[in-house]
């Protein structure tokens, strides 16, 4: 032992300067322990420029270093390994050679880990992602723990950029392509079990038995199973160019092309498979400088720190606090208050469902079973699970059981004067500190609140439809809303994993305020004489998932008329009645639910243009004309406008919450970055010019405000 | 028993009764359970924590279920350090349970649980023979196919007969009777005759009715949302109010076009004047009363006292005759005192034969050993809701539910004293002395 080690002994982290983040120990057996452990104040490890410096000094330390007799590369304790490289040192690159530098460092040390003269073993408890699985790649053997929190996986795709340290290349080594691929290509983070059945980890162990088993694995006495090496097979190019181009067909289907990333990974993960993995690795750094330069990957980026930022709402004076509802109430069991109903059950919170007619508790309980059976068939989830999850939604038809709720959320109909009086009525029973939410999408907090004993407990929770689906929840806060209850319904809707982003009271909050504009706009075309069609293929060009006229008809043209109304006696003239809505409605067309709408749907669910549209609109027949130039930005820019007057407002807090609600509640591409970033991408002059001709053509809904006239003579910024 | 630590009943819900193979078939023994227990919890406005333990009757659990209190307790929400306890006494597991915590409360072991019972005879389960069983373990213990080969061959036709629970669990091993016998032979001894047994059923039959229509039965009940059976992976739910045994406008006339259906030629026993085969559980929540005051709980009534006697089990219908034969004897009481009784209706012959006992000097004389008859029982004084032949008896929870019924039947018409009495097969009675709060 002597020799090698100016070690440590087991379990104290090592005292020299270079091993702040890197710690090495030697068990008794001679089993070098690497481990990582996080920057001060993190609590997850993540690879950054100062964990990379300790690692190269660790290796330097071991490297050569005989007398081990294996080593195991491992997290700081149960449920940490390594949780990728960080994404502000991605963020910040803008030279491609910079870029690529970085990643030849990274891969670099990698591939000296992979070279060890001795057997090599990740023992993984906990997130080990992007760069953290790229580095359990390059050793011998994988060991993935069943702690809750272990995911694998290479999740860069997700961020617009390519694995840049190894991963590419060395998972279709290990799995061979048409295997490798998928994991590289949907970004995936795997838990333990699933990483297992794909072999992305070799074995899955007790995690309390991680550290002993990796030991046994370093030196050769855990029987792991042997793979037979599918690389014959890939060393054929035929074999591998089919591969490739099937899954650069269905990445195009999918991503609609807006996405390099995925597929430059195809490309350098089957070209670097044609030679040495020097030459591989060569590719790939390269197209991770290309795609991390990019503008996709920038506004990407933007988004995931906009989402991470988000979190800021569920803290009170900086303090992170959770929202303490372990028992809920949902009065009102309509789309809304049974997706929120089966959300909060799945996430442990008991959910006393009222609702005055008993069948629509049952369609909750149906909808419910519905999707925790597919959950446990797709083995997300126990069936126990399951089971408890359905216990959690218990009928209470009478009312009983609010004396020991600590959330009442209220999705009744949209009449002030119910809300009014279910809250009256329920604010007498609950305890104290119990929130009162409404899911109201257009009436505002404050008349809800107005009256109420405690009306600081009051807040708005608007969640979109379909609630399992849309992943933004808009935290209203009234005038009288404490900070707290807003910081514990954010808190709620980070724990039943939607992004809360905190509005301030008032019509159409902002995701229907910034929507409004556009649907609207489309109605103004569809009376102008373009066709639904082409007006929902420019929207869909754009990047849009739906066009807007579509988007209508799956709302509900109901939904949708009561938010336009809102938003028309809140801000005439900019917003007016809905006028071609109210024509449909009032022929019993209310959309995709009613089998008519703008569109009629077949019974396969298929949308088809109706041909007695314009009659039942009072428009004049159409024919199929020229498609008018820059839909799409006409469709958009009254909303942009809108938006930059949220901001003016301060609805929001920050120019860049208005770009998250945009990607989450909205649906605007996320590749473009949001609707703002997108809409000032040249500049807030080039924007003002293009609003001030629309204005002239089309009248007052395109007035720029305030703000952009600030912001186009420079005196404001976007913060 | 009277004195310092009678336990109090502050209150309890049931399922609706559903006859075996409707609205709530798909619903297992603990799932039923499991509804009541929380509800039970709910109403009193407590978390669960403040239990001691939760004590069940159930007779026939289903095979992935041991212990279905204990499953109940924990999926009801309640924390799971709170142990639980699935009792048994057939019949009169509702009432076992009931008093295992009285005398748990007694010996100052606790001060609250939650007793009742919960039962589902849909799920009754279809059993293999031993035979088949035996066949499949030496199959599994052999090594080779000829062996595995050469032990399945062992098996016969009668291997594959199922054993129906339902059938066996009513029939007694002791005496070799399937329960509807027992009911003709008390028929034939205290000469009961059919027309005598149908008119009891009928009122039976019709005081349910008029108990539902009024609201009364409506009370004790947390209406059910039960899937649909046999819509795959995604049933439709269907809310259930009501009890559904209640046969609405029942006549003498339609109940004497029944045929006998366990002695075919000369019985007198049908299926019209018998109880039910039904779905249902209950639970009450039972503690001290020092208890009670401390969370805010108001009695809705007392255990005054209890007492179990043993008889034939060829006669086991009369086993009310002697349990509150003894009930009486040790609280000092006499039938008299009963302002509302409640006998559970396992067969209308039972009942009437021991309406019958009750009232015989002989059978005081040669059976309880006493010189006076215990007393005529008035029938406006006798289950005011119906029983068990309207509303069915799911074995296990019926001591509860007729408790439940007879406390609230007690509050009603202000009514200080109580008797809940019912047969066990086997050969057994249960009695109950429930004081009004």
């Amino acid at each position: 032992m002597s020799e090698t080690l100016a070690l440590d002994p087991p379990g104290t982290p090592s005292a020299t300067p270079s091993a702040e983040r890197v710690a090495l120990e030697t068990s008794p057996r001679e089993v070098l322990f690497v481990r990582f452990l996080p920057a001060p104040g993190e609590r997850v490890v993540k690879i950054d420029l100062a964990f990379a410096g300790a690692l190269e000094a660790a290796l330097e330390r071991i490297e050569g270093k005989t007398s081990a007799r294996g080593f195991v590369f491992t997290g700081p304790g149960p449920g940490m390994f390594l949780a990728g490289a960080d994404i502000a040192l991605i963020r910040d690159l803008r030279d491609p050679a910079e870029a690529e530098k970085l990643a030849a460092r990274g891969q670099r040390l990698f591939e000296r880990i992979a070279r060890l003269p001795r057997p090599t073993v990740a023992a993984i408890s906990g997130p080990c992602l992007g760069g953290g699985y790229e580095l359990a790649l390059a050793c011998r053997w994988r060991l993935a723990s069943d702690h809750p929190k272990t995911k694998v996986g290479l999740p860069e795709v997700r961020l617009g950029i390519v694995p840049g340290f190894g991963g590419t290349q060395r998972l279709p080594r290990l799995l061979g392509l048409a295997r490798a691929l998928p994991p590289i290509l949907t970004g995936s983070a795997y838990p333990a079990r699933a990483a297992w059945r794909l072999g992305l980890v070799d074995d899955l162990v007790p995690d309390e038995r991680l550290a002993e088993l990796a030991e046994k694995a370093a030196l050769g006495e855990l029987p792991l199973p042997r793979r037979r090496a599918p690389r014959l097979l890939d060393r054929l190019s035929p074999v591998r160019f089919f591969v490739a181009e099937t899954a650069k067909r269905r990445t195009l289907r999918e991503t609609r092309g807006r996405y390099p990333a995925p597929l430059r990974a195809i490309e350098v993960a089957s070209r670097g498979l044609g030679g040495g993995i020097a030459r591989g690795l060569a590719l790939e750094a390269k197209a991770l400088a290309e795609t991390a330069t990019g503008p996709v990957a920038k506004n990407l980026l933007q988004l995931y720190f906009l989402r991470e930022g988000a979190k800021r709402f569920a803290a009170l004076d900086g303090q992170p606090l959770e929202s303490q509802v372990k028992r809920a109430a949902v009065i009102g069991c309509g789309a809304m208050g049974a997706g929120i109903a089966l959300l909060l059950a799945e996430r442990g919170v008991s959910v006393r469902l009222q609702d005055a007619d008993a069948g629509a508790i049952a369609r909750t309980l149906e909808r419910a079973r519905r999707r925790f059976g597919e959950k446990v068939a797709r083995r997300r989830m126990e069936r126990h699970e399951a089971v408890a999850a359905m216990d959690r939604l218990q009928p209470a038809g009478d009312g009983s059981g609010l004396e020991r709720c600590d959330l009442v959320l209220e999705a009744i109909v949209e009449s002030l004067e119910a809300k009014r009086s279910l809250f009256a009525k329920v604010a007498s029973r609950v305890p104290p500190g119990a929130l009162l939410a409404t899911n109201t999408s257009s009436l505002e907090v404050a008349a809800i609140a107005k009256g109420l004993p405690r009306p600081e407990r009051v807040v708005g929770l608007h969640f979109f439809n379909p609630v399992e689906k849309m992943p933004l929840v808009e935290v209203v806060r009234g005038p009288e809303t404490s900070p707290e209850s807003a910081a514990r319904a954010a808190a709620l809707a980070l724990e039943i994993e939607k992004t809360p982003l905190a509005v301030r009271d008032g019509a159409g909050f902002l995701v229907n305020r910034i929507l409004a504009p556009y649907l609207q706009e489309a109605s103004k075309l569809l009376v102008e004489g373009v066709l639904e069609r082409d007006i929902d293929e420019a929207a869909v060009r754009f990047g849009l998932p739906v066009g807007p006229i579509a988007l209508l008809d799956d709302v509900g043209l109901d939904v949708a008329a009561a938010a336009a109304r809102t938003l028309a006696a809140a801000f005439p003239p900019r917003f007016e009645p809905p006028r071609l809505l109210e024509r449909l409605l009032a022929s019993q067309r209310l959309g995709r639910k009613s089998g008519t709408g703008f569109y009629r749907y077949g019974r396969n669910g298929r949308r088809v243009v109706d041909p007695d549209l314009p009659r039942v609109l009072g428009l004049p027949a159409r024919s199929p004309g020229p498609v008018p130039q820059a839909l799409a930005e006409r469709l958009l820019l009254a909303s942009v406008l809108e938006a930059l007057r949220c901001v003016e407002e301060g609805i929001v807090e920050r120019a860049g919450d208005v770009d998250l609600a945009s990607v989450l509640g909205f649906g605007f591409p996320p590749d473009r970055g949001g609707i703002l970033r997108s809409a000032m991408a040249d500049g807030a002059e080039s924007l003002l010019r293009r609003a001030s001709e629309l204005r002239a053509r089309h009248g007052v809904r395109f007035e720029p405000c305030r703000l952009l006239l600030d912001l186009a003579s420079s005196k404001a910024t976007l913060a | 028993m009277s004195g310092a630590q009678r336990a109090a009943i502050f209150g309890g819900v049931r399922t609706p009764f559903c006859r075996a193979g409707t609205d709530l078939s798909s619903l297992s023994a603990s799932d039923l359970a499991t509804l009541v227990v929380r509800e039970t919890l709910v109403r009193a406005g407590l978390d669960g924590s403040e239990v001691d333990e939760v004590i069940l009757g159930c007779v026939g659990p289903d095979a992935g279920e041991a212990n279905p209190a204990r499953v109940a307790a924990v999926r009801a929400g309640l924390p799971v350090g709170v142990p639980a306890a699935t009792v048994g006494r057939n019949c009169a597991s509702g009432f076992e349970a009931i008093t295992a915590a009285s005398d748990r409360l007694a010996a100052g072991r606790g001060s609250l649980y939650v007793v009742g019972g919960t039962e589902s005879m849909s799920n009754y389960p279809l059993s293999y023979p031993r035979e088949f069983g035996r066949v499949l373990a030496a199959a599994q213990r052999a090594r080779g196919l000829p062996a595995k080969v050469a032990a399945f061959a062992r098996l016969r036709p009668r291997s594959f007969k199922p054993r129906v629970a339902i059938l066996e669990g009513l029939t007694d091993p002791t005496c070799g009777l399937i329960m509807g016998k027992t009911a003709e032979l008390l028929a034939r001894e205290f000469r009961i005759s059919r027309e005598e047994q149908d008119r009891f059923a009928c009122e039976s039959q019709n005081r349910a009715e008029r108990a539902r229509e009024e609201g009364r039965l409506g009370e004790e009940i947390l209406p059910v949302f039960a899937p649909e059976e046999g819509t795959n992976g995604s049933p439709r739910y269907r809310e259930v109010r009501a009890d559904n045994g209640i046969r609405p406008g029942q006549t003498v006339e339609a109940l004497a076009r029944l045929r006998p259906y366990f002695e075919t030629r000369h019985g007198t026993v049908t299926v019209g004047n018998s109880s039910q085969i039904t779905d249902g559980a209950c639970a009450l929540l039972l503690g001290s009363e020092e208890r009670g005051r401390a969370l805010g709980l108001a009695p809705l009534g007392y255990l005054r006292g209890s007492a179990y006697a043993g008889c034939e089990p060829a006669r086991m219908g009369l086993g009310p005759v002697y349990a509150t034969a003894r009930v009486l004897d040790r609280e000092g009481l006499a039938l008299s005192d009963f302002e509302r009784i409640e006998i559970n209706e396992a067969f209308a012959a039972q009942v009437l034969a021991c309406l019958r006992a009750f009232a015989s000097e002989r059978f005081a004389r040669e059976e309880l050993g006493r010189p006076r008859p215990l007393g005529e029982i008035d029938p406006a004084r006798l289950n005011g809701n119906g029983g068990a032949v309207a509303l069915g008896h799911p074995v296990g929870s019926s001591g509860a539910r007729l408790v439940l019924t007879l406390l609230r039947e007690m509050r009603r018409s202000g009514s200080r004293l109580g008797l809940a009495t019912l047969c066990v097969g086997g050969g057994q009675g249960g009695a109950l002395v429930l004081e009004a709060a």
